[in-house]
């Protein structure tokens, strides 16, 4: 069942237009990640998702309603953190979560209950007064994202989660979403750590220059990446002749790369281990390691978006 | 409607705690007024006649208060996104505003009997017309909030928002008939004098104190509730155009 489904979904400003009539549904309970280079119509999607933004055509339904015209009972029933943390600089942990509680009509009793919860289950219960200001990077992180659940969405929108902060708080975070996912939360990602977005995300899409041009599950986009079937030895020993031995002796590789006593091998169709551990056997060269090459959802991102990942995560950290 | 009471006192009570309560913003409150009056003091030379300035040091203290704090505050909210936080809940744009504006309209109301409680040990008050004072001092209130809230739709700094305060305030000081009569300010200024609001609330506040008043009192607070309707929905569309794009 989908949650969350756009039609033609664009966004004009002036004679620009950020994002193309994109059509992408997300299935109810899953965690889709949606993923694409600066400026490529991200913000502005999100956006119109949640209701900072009006769509300038296209429809919209999230939860079963209207996301255009009922967004105000729609923003009930998601939450949202965003890329930022945006709580307020002099309230405390507590009175933060227990404020955005307020805002979608939580009693006094059932706030501060809920507040106590997550400040707990994000270690943060050790806080006491401390204003947000005087927080650390992770704890504003995890504090935002607390109150991003404060009254149990059943979307959350999550704009680059692991930003910026310490491996132990974005551990945490990365646990967090998975929980959330094991309980039914459906959860649309963001985020330009592939790697992130490679062990969480069920589904992913993938918008550039306002269309998205891909989605799929994150097993389907690799095997559409793997243009050829890669293999990597790791030898004891690796003659001179080695290569063009391996060239001969195996029609099925297009090509060989021999670098010490590491030989790489590329072919078109799938490569079977145990000939080459007979053709090496056959000329006493014993097998260190051998391993089949995979494309990574990394090389899947630079094959869409045609832009390299480091120079992304340059211009995204560069950005905080 | 339970909930969006909810939403609405929770509004009010963070911006209570976080910005109104403030010790700066308390001494705001008593500093004003108490410079203001040193102020006429000063100028008269003499012993200066409390009951004439009150209106003038009460709607000045109202209307300073009221527009720094909120647009400052608005601003200040926008620029570390903690503003998108109240546009994404699920509470409509007009509660979101009213409940943003209803903090500094009690701050403003606050800071008006500031300068009554001076003068009471003063000066003799008796004879003043307290509901229509009290009805005037919610006026300015309401109608200085609210324009804060459209300079405040209108910037983007907080430096900008107290540019634009004072392109707006000090204009008004003098026009407003608080210190010189309308009657007496050259006849191609005088209709800028009937386009602000506060004209209409610091005559209502002279009236309700000294029993002069140069406008008619139903003229006076159907243009204070006009004031107040035009420059709230003014500032809500400017809202939905600029913040909710």
């Amino acid at each position: 069942m989908h949650i969350i489904e756009a039609h033609n979904l664009t966004k004009n400003f002036g004679d620009f237009q950020a994002v193309k009539g994109i059509d992408f549904f997300v299935e109810r309970g899953e965690v889709f990640g949606f993923l694409g280079p600066n400026g490529a119509g991200k913000t502005t999607t999100i956006n119109m998702l949640t209701g900072l933004a009006k769509p300038s055509g296209g429809t919209l339904s999230i939860a079963g309603m209207d996301g255009i015209k009922d967004i105000k009972k729609v923003q009930g029933r998601i939450g949202i953190v965003p890329d930022e943390s945006n709580l307020y600089d002099d309230l405390s942990g507590f009175d933060n979560l227990a404020f955005c509680a307020s805002l979608y009509g939580m009693r006094k009793k059932e706030r501060e209950a809920r507040a106590r919860e997550l400040l707990a289950q994000f270690s943060l219960d050790d806080t006491g007064d401390r204003p947000f200001k005087a927080f650390s990077k992770g704890m504003k992180r995890k504090l935002t994202i607390a109150a991003g659940i404060i009254h149990e969405p059943e979307i959350l929108f999550l704009d680059e989660p692991t930003t910026g902060i310490d491996v132990e708080s974005a551990r945490q975070i990365r646990q967090l979403i998975a929980s959330l996912h094991a309980g039914g939360t459906t959860i649309f990602l963001t985020t330009h750590y592939i790697e992130d977005a490679e062990r969480l995300c069920d589904r992913i899409g993938f918008i550039v220059g306002g269309n998205i041009v891909n989605v799929s599950t994150v097993r389907e986009l690799i095997r559409e990446a793997q243009k050829e079937h890669v293999m990597q030895f790791s030898l004891n020993d690796a003659p001179n002749t080695l290569k063009e031995d391996l060239l001969n002796a195996f029609t099925d590789v297009s090509s060989a790369e021999q670098a010490d006593h590491n030989i790489t091998l590329h072919s078109k169709e799938p490569l079977e281990l145990m000939p080459f551990m007979e053709f090496f056997g056959s000329r006493q060269i014993k097998v260190h390691e051998a391993r089949l090459v995979k494309p990574s959802l990394e090389d899947v991102f630079v094959k869409v978006t045609g832009i390299e990942l480091a120079r992304l995560k340059k211009e995204k950290e560069g950005k905080k | 409607m339970m909930d969006k009471l909810l939403a609405y006192w929770g509004i009010l009570k963070k911006d209570m705690q976080n910005y109104y309560l403030k010790p700066p913003n308390i001494s705001w409150g008593i500093i004003f007024p108490v410079s203001w009056t040193l102020m006429f003091f000063i100028r008269s030379e003499q012993a200066v006649d409390i009951r004439s300035i009150l209106p003038g040091v009460m709607a000045l203290s109202v209307l300073f208060g009221t527009t720094s704090m909120l647009s400052v505050t608005i601003t200040f909210e926008r620029k570390s996104r903690s503003f998108e936080r109240l546009l994404l809940s699920p509470i409509s744009l007009n509660l979101l505003m009213l409940a943003k504006t209803t903090g500094a309209i009690v701050f403003g109301i606050i800071n008006a009997f500031i300068p009554v409680l001076f003068a009471a040990f003063m000066t003799d008050l008796s004879g003043i017309h307290w509901g229509m004072l009290s009805l005037a001092v919610v006026f300015i209130a309401i109608t200085s909030t609210f324009l804060g809230l459209f300079i405040a739709v209108s910037v983007n700094e907080v430096f900008e928002a107290q540019t634009f305060s004072n392109f707006f305030r000090f204009p008004m000081m003098f026009l407003c008939g608080l210190f010189l009569p309308i009657e007496s300010l050259p006849a191609l200024i005088r209709p800028l004098s009937y386009a602000l609001s506060l004209t209409y609330g610091a005559d209502l506040l002279r009236f309700s104190i000294t029993m002069e008043s140069s406008i008619s009192l139903v003229v006076s607070v159907m243009a204070l509730a006009v004031f107040s309707s035009l420059l709230f929905f003014l500032s809500i569309h400017n809202i939905g155009k600029r913040w909710i794009y």
